[in-house]
């Protein structure tokens, strides 16, 4: 059964789709996960603030990201944006966790030593705190783009939008061909989403 | 004649994993003049670098008074103490350098409580004050490392990057943890030799801790003997005996008695022919 390349205008807009949502996506639940991230971080915070915040980004991760699609689907309703919403919510009990134990690995002496020279505690995580996370920081995000990818592609099934919203359709209409042509798609762009998640991790270290 | 620090009956305690309580200084009056230049010495774990953190003001005191020229850091607000600290260059026993930047920004660091945030933010893109990192750097002898990323440094290389830190903060008093511990015996002279400098030129406050006897010894004109949290002698070095050091690094669990005896001798001995 050979591919059928007439879909390449659906295969064009729902991998363009899919990209969309996982850029907006990732980088909406970033902007959260980073102060978030500050807050769980045992270090920089009393127990009354981290450990509610530690524990509400361990429920949002156990929420199988397909369940947070469904809720916001039937929130905001089908298409792209409960994708970018359950995306960006996930990101943040990921991402979240990961910021803070970077942030409780970090040495405290070289923060004390700038501390002790005047310096303010906003100067201290900028030149104290930021530089020794910074690349881990990076890393992490791209490592979650990449799985965010991974995972977008099958949110259509739920009514989030992207390829999987085809696959599905192709699928329910038993046309094989184009189904075929979506997951060979499908595997591209995952495959480009760990290409460049790998390009930029070699950088850093 | 001003005092530059002051310090009346403090405490300082730090708690453990297992939750009991660890007394590091236990009682210590202290009275420090601006200009003077003292030399703490004392067995390992007898609280010298927990004096040095209470007198830059990284550490609050359990009970006691700290004074700084005559100022109570507990009753001043945020800025007033941020001033408070910039007075104070403290040289650390681990450096404490942040390992991933350049030399030239673990230097300019000293600058941070003279800038806003933003020229601290605009310096970590491009350094601002090139002349006086690059001046302070050449002061210390690592001119030639000042682009390099300071992990690269050796462990000599970046305890003078330390100093240069703290000399271009132009503090009016200098602390410095153990600064020759990672440098050959040669260079350790020269770099006392340059904080005595420091001390006499420009009046700066010196108080240094040392693990090296004969060095405190030769050098400075106060040695704090430092012992259990206590101070057990406050002395010119001209009227430290061989068994009043016996007795301050007594029970020291890095030698056994007969390795102290030995290299007190040694000490004494070395000081009566210098
Ligand atoms: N942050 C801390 N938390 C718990 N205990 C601490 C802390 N800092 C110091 N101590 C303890 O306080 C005591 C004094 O430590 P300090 O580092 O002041 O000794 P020191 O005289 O500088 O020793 P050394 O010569 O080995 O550097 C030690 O028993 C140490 O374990
Ligand atoms: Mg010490």
């Amino acid at each position: 059964m050979p591919p059928d390349w007439s879909v390449w205008d659906v295969l064009w807009r729902a991998s363009l789709e899919t990209l969309q949502t996982t850029i907006a996506g990732t980088f909406l639940g970033a902007l959260f996960a980073y102060p978030l991230g500050v807050m769980a971080a045992s270090n920089w915070t009393p127990p009354w603030i981290h450990l509610p915040v530690k524990a509400a980004m361990a429920f949002i991760r156990s929420i199988p990201l397909l369940i947070l699609a469904l809720l916001f689907v039937s929130a905001v309703g089908l298409g792209p944006f409960p994708g970018v919403l359950a995306i960006a919510v996930h990101s943040v009990g990921v991402l979240g966790r990961f910021v803070a134990e970077e942030i409780e690995a970090t040495d405290p002496r070289p923060l004390l030593a700038l501390q002790g020279t005047g310096a303010s505690s906003i100067q201290v995580i900028q030149h104290g705190l930021i530089p020794q996370v910074l690349p881990q920081m990076v890393a992490h995000l791209a490592i979650r783009f990449e799985m965010n990818l991974r995972d977008s592609t099958i949110l259509g099934l739920v009514g989030a939008g992207g390829l999987g919203f085809y696959v599905f359709l192709y699928i329910k209409q038993f046309q094989w061909e184009k189904t075929g042509v979506l997951c060979l798609a499908i595997i591209f762009l995952v495959f480009a989403g760990e290409f460049v998640s790998w390009q930029i991790r070699k950088r850093l270290i | 004649m001003d005092t530059a620090f002051e310090l009346v009956d403090v405490h300082k305690r730090f708690r453990l994993a297992n939750g009991d309580w660890n007394e590091a200084i236990r009682g210590v009056s202290l009275t420090v003049r601006q200009g003077e230049s003292i030399a703490v010495i004392g067995p390992s774990g007898a609280g010298k670098t927990t004096l040095l953190r209470l007198l830059n003001l990284t550490l609050r005191p359990d009970s006691g008074e700290v004074r700084i020229n005559g100022t109570d850091p507990s009753r001043v607000k945020v800025r007033a103490l941020r001033r408070l600290r910039a007075r104070t260059g403290t040289v650390y026993q681990q450096h404490n350098l942040i390992p991933s930047l350049r030399t030239v920004h673990n230097i300019l660091a000293g600058r941070l409580s003279s800038w806003s945030i933003l020229r601290s933010l605009h310096s970590l893109i491009s350094p601002r004050e090139i002349g006086s990192a690059a001046e302070a750097a050449r002061k210390v002898g690592v001119l030639d490392k000042l682009w390099e990323r300071t992990d690269r440094l050796s462990g000599g290389e970046q305890q003078r990057v330390a100093i240069a830190r703290a000399l271009i903060q132009n503090p009016r008093h200098l602390l410095a943890d153990e600064p020759v511990a990672s440098v050959d015996p040669s260079r350790a002279d020269a770099l006392i030799t340059l904080l005595r400098e420091l001390n006499e030129s420009e009046g700066k406050t010196i108080v240094v801790n040392l693990h090296d006897v004969p060095i405190a010894l030769r050098h400075f004109p106060r040695i704090l003997g430092l012992h259990a949290g206590r101070v057990f002698f406050d002395l010119p070095p001209g009227e430290i005996k061989a068994d009043l050091l016996m007795r301050l690094y007594e029970g020291d669990e890095d030698m056994t008695e007969g390795e102290t005896r030995a290299w007190i001798d040694e000490t004494m001995k070395g000081s009566l022919a210098g």
